[in-house]
């Protein structure tokens, strides 16, 4: 494929994809032209990484017509995108560390000499030339996890273009990344511009889709909502395009939300200067008996970390944790779940015992309170039966293993672990990640239902839905910063995605 | 509370038969191979061949289901033996004819302070292995090679006695008839099992063991303080690797450096035998006992259908292999 190609290089015709009986995408149309970066943007479960899946062959079996430099293809597995000239960047999969820029460059084609050895010179040699022509002056010796992340994106960038690679797909390639950072990625996509690769951008963060794309496509719900050329678009206008605007479906609830007023009681609660250099920086924040407090974010904003880090998971360089009138140090859960601040993780797997029974998982923060010194079944059992019926858990079987519970009930396992013990400050991140709506809605019930009784509460999400559904103030972090904060007010999802 | 337990039944999981299996078609074998075999006096054999390893198993059962490792039980153990013999041959008086006798407090002086040592060695890996963030696996190899050049260094090569009431623990038991019918080190062995699978059962700390091992993050999360479990863990096995070489030396009336070479990986092979995971969180000391069991009647039953002595250890691995291999088949078989 040397020859220029005048047409587009990837047409996509009506591709649809459901999951069951879900659609995840309808009738979608989308095009890429050489030399073009094509901005791709939505909210959460829009149907981009599907999109994209299907472009590097990671689904099948999709409906609708794909092709390349006017070539009728059918992308049915990975090997096949990279023939075709498709490659995908993953940030969190940025080349091997230990490895240096220069065998990064060349991983499994590294040149030959004549006894069949890696002919070392020669590799170096070409890998200096090469990232000259793309603008980056590396040290070719030095192994790549010396860099910072945004030159680790980098050289996996250039990889795939020195393997051929005519289109690029990155998915939040700038999450990551300070402003000059970005700016140094944006100034390498450029270069790549004009030798004619085409780029798929796929971010949350609307200035950069705005800064760098030449047209952007809006997905909402499965669908493609506009495809327009750069000049005609505001931040404002991709905002109202995401969410639907004008669009009644039924879920007004969720648009926006009426803030109580802000509590008069004292917070139980204060984090002052919270740092964790590349994370968050500076956070302070403060939550009252009673409170639920949503902390917005895009992926990556740090609002996660920083719930963590309350709950002693991680450890901050530098801040102050204050719990009633204690101070709690930093990273050490162990102290944290003392004074009652515990958490909740996405990631079920780090909180529970999978292969473990229902009730050892549930006695094992408050053996001591709950079970005493001798612990028997017996005894376990009489304490883990009633939490269990107070969260809901099905079956309430507490010899089951928690490996073989629906994501929804082993959630309430991991509730009923904490209810088990005085709760002051109940941390969660993401904690409906992967449920059905029926189990979101349980779950969330008790946790306003603990509010009620006087639970500080403290809920970190990518979901705007969920934050305005749930919170009685709101803050919003990006990029490791807190960016705004709303009490006693009405909220619009646009203004909250705005500040993000 | 019966009313609370029941409708919930525990179920027997294929990976809990395998290893009871195993075992009795072991014993149900050799019985129908070797004559012999099935006799009162092979059962004291096993009795005494197995308590060494019965203690020094238990201590590393601990270690391996808060899923570290302890290497240096071999090492730990002869150390201990060794450095008891020293200090009984110092402070004992020696009579004409070369025997040696002492005080009772200076016999419980030279059992205790050895095993004091082992204690500070294991206390030692584990703070190591905590702090460091190291695998316990490094730790505990140059610990391997501490305690082993410490017992080398104290001994320097020499033969030492120690005290008779470990030969009495070794060698004798009750008797019936004249007969030992059990052995001491059995009873002993018996014992620090049966302390070792209530401490784990019965608890808190014991529920720590299982929880760190089945999930470090899970469980420190929870509050559970898993570097504390840890060390508690690799101090235990130091622990009960120490009385284990005690008794060994007791049983051949005298420490050498050849002693115990062995120790690590057949107590290694016993608690994996017995169902218990290398991967930690799962198994038990009911588990090692099926397991040092098995590993015993498997050694003494080659000996009786009078396998070539330099075949037996090959033989042996190739069972083992088997075993093992089954065990793990069987496990993964999970609904």
């Amino acid at each position: 494929m040397t020859s220029i190609v005048r047409g587009p290089v990837l047409e996509c015709h009506r591709i649809g994809k459901r999951f069951g009986g879900i659609v995840a995408l309808e009738n979608v149309d989308f095009d890429l032209y050489p030399g073009e970066v094509h901005g791709v943007v939505g909210s959460n479960g829009a149907g981009k990484s599907t999109l994209m899946k299907i472009l590097a062959g990671a689904l099948a079996d999709y409906e609708g017509e794909i092709s390349v430099a006017g070539q009728p293809v059918k992308i049915t597995s990975p090997q096949i995108a990279f023939h075709l000239g498709i490659a995908m960047v993953y940030q969190e999969f940025s080349g091997v560390g230990q490895l240096s820029v220069a065998e990064n460059l060349f991983l499994g084609r590294q040149p030959l000499n004549r006894l069949g050895f890696v002919d070392w010179p020669l590799m170096r040699q070409k890998a200096r030339e090469y990232l000259k022509e793309l603008g980056l002056h590396l040290d070719v010796d030095r192994r790549l996890d010396t860099y910072p992340l945004v030159v680790r994106q980098m050289v996996e960038i250039a990889r795939a273009a020195h393997r051929g690679a005519r289109i690029l797909i990155m998915d939040e390639p700038t999450s990551a990344l300070s402003p000059p950072e970005v700016e140094r990625l944006f100034e390498l996509i450029k270069t790549l511009k004009q030798r004619g690769v085409a780029v798929v951008f796929i971010s949350h963060f609307l200035e950069d889709v705005l800064a760098i794309s030449d047209r952007v496509t809006v997905l909402r719900e499965g669908r493609r909502v506009l495809t327009l050329p750069r000049a005609e678009l505001t931040k404002h206008k991709l905002v109202e395009a995401m969410i639907g605007r004008g669009v009644s479906t039924g879920a007004e609830r969720e648009e926006w939300a009426e803030l109580p007023p802000r509590v008069s009681a004292p917070p139980v609660l204060i984090a002052e200067k919270l740092t964790l250099p590349g994370i968050f920086e500076d956070v302070s924040l403060a939550v009252a008996p009673g409170e639920i407090l949503g902390l917005y974010g895009f992926v990556g904003a740090g609002h996660q970390e920083v719930v963590q880090a309350l709950g002693g998971a991680l450890a901050p360089r530098s801040g102050k944790i204050i719990l009633g009138e204690r101070t709690i140090p930093l990273g050490r859960p162990q102290k944290a779940v003392r004074a009652g601040m515990v958490l909740v993780t996405a990631d079920r797997a780090a909180g529970l015992f999978l292969r473990g029974e229902v009730y050892k998982n549930v006695t094992i923060a408050h053996l001591r309170h709950a079970v005493g010194n001798w612990v028997t079944l017996a005894k376990e059992l009489r304490a883990v039966q009633p939490v269990l019926q107070q969260v809901g858990c099905r079956p309430a079987n507490p010899l089951l293993r928690v490996e073989h519970l629906s994501g929804g009930n082993q959630q309430k396992v991991v509730f009923a672990k904490w209810l088990l013990g005085p709760v002051r400050v109940l941390l969660l991140e993401e904690p409906t990640r992967g449920m059905d709506i029926a189990a979101k809605a349980e779950v969330m019930q008790l946790v306003e239902r603990l509010a009620r009784q006087g639970t500080a509460v403290i809920l970190a999400s990518t979901e705007p839905e969920l934050i305005l559904a749930h919170s009685h103030r709101v803050m919003v972090m990006s990029r490791g910063k807190v960016t705004a904060e709303w009490a006693g007010c009405r909220l619009e999802k646009a203004e909250l995605l705005r500040a993000a | 509370m019966a009313a609370l337990a029941k409708g919930f039944k525990f179920r027997w999981e294929p990976q809990d038969i395998a290893p009871v299996a195993s075992l009795l078609a072991l014993i149900v074998f050799f019985g129908i191979a070797a004559p012999g075999f099935l006799r009162l006096s092979t059962l004291v054999t096993a009795l005494q061949q197995g308590a060494v390893l019965a203690i020094v198993s238990t201590g590393l059962t601990f270690v391996l289901l808060a899923a570290e490792i302890d290497l240096a039980v071999g090492t730990v153990a002869l150390w201990t033996a060794c450095f008891c013999g020293w200090l009984y041959q110092s402070w004992a008086m020696q009579t004409a004819e070369g025997r040696f006798v002492a005080s009772a407090e200076i016999v419980a002086a030279v059992l205790i302070l050895p095993l004091c040592t082992s204690l500070l060695l294991g206390i030692l890996s584990g703070i190591l292995t905590v702090k460091s963030r190291l695998p316990s696996f490094i730790i505990t190899l140059a610990m391997m090679f501490i305690s082993q050049g410490a017992a080398r260094y104290i001994t320097r090569g020499q033969a030492f006695r120690v005290p008779a009431l470990l030969g009495d623990i070794g060698n004798r038991g009750i008797e019936h008839e004249g007969l030992t019918v059990i052995p001491y080190s059995a009873l002993l062995a018996g014992a620090i099992m049966i302390v070792g699978h209530v401490v784990l059962q019965y608890t808190r700390f014991g529920r720590y063991v299982y929880m760190t091992g089945g999930n470090r993050q899970a469980a420190r999360l929870a509050g559970v303080p898993t570097g504390l479990v840890v060390t508690a863990c690799l101090a235990i096995s130091a622990v009960t690797a120490g009385v284990g070489g005690l008794v060994n030396a007791g049983r051949m009336t005298s420490v050498t450096l050849d002693q115990n070479q062995d120790l690590l990986l057949s107590a290694l092979a016993c608690i994996v035998l017995g169902g218990t995971s290398l991967f930690g969180g799962e198994g038990g000391i009911g588990k090692t006992l099926v397991g040092v069991a098995t590993f015993t009647v498997l050694n003494i039953g080659l000996n009786s259908i009078r396998l070539d002595d330099f075949a037996r250890p090959f033989v042996m691995g190739v069972i083992l292999m088997a075993a093992l291999l089954l065990n793990a088949a069987l496990a993964r078989r999970r609904p």
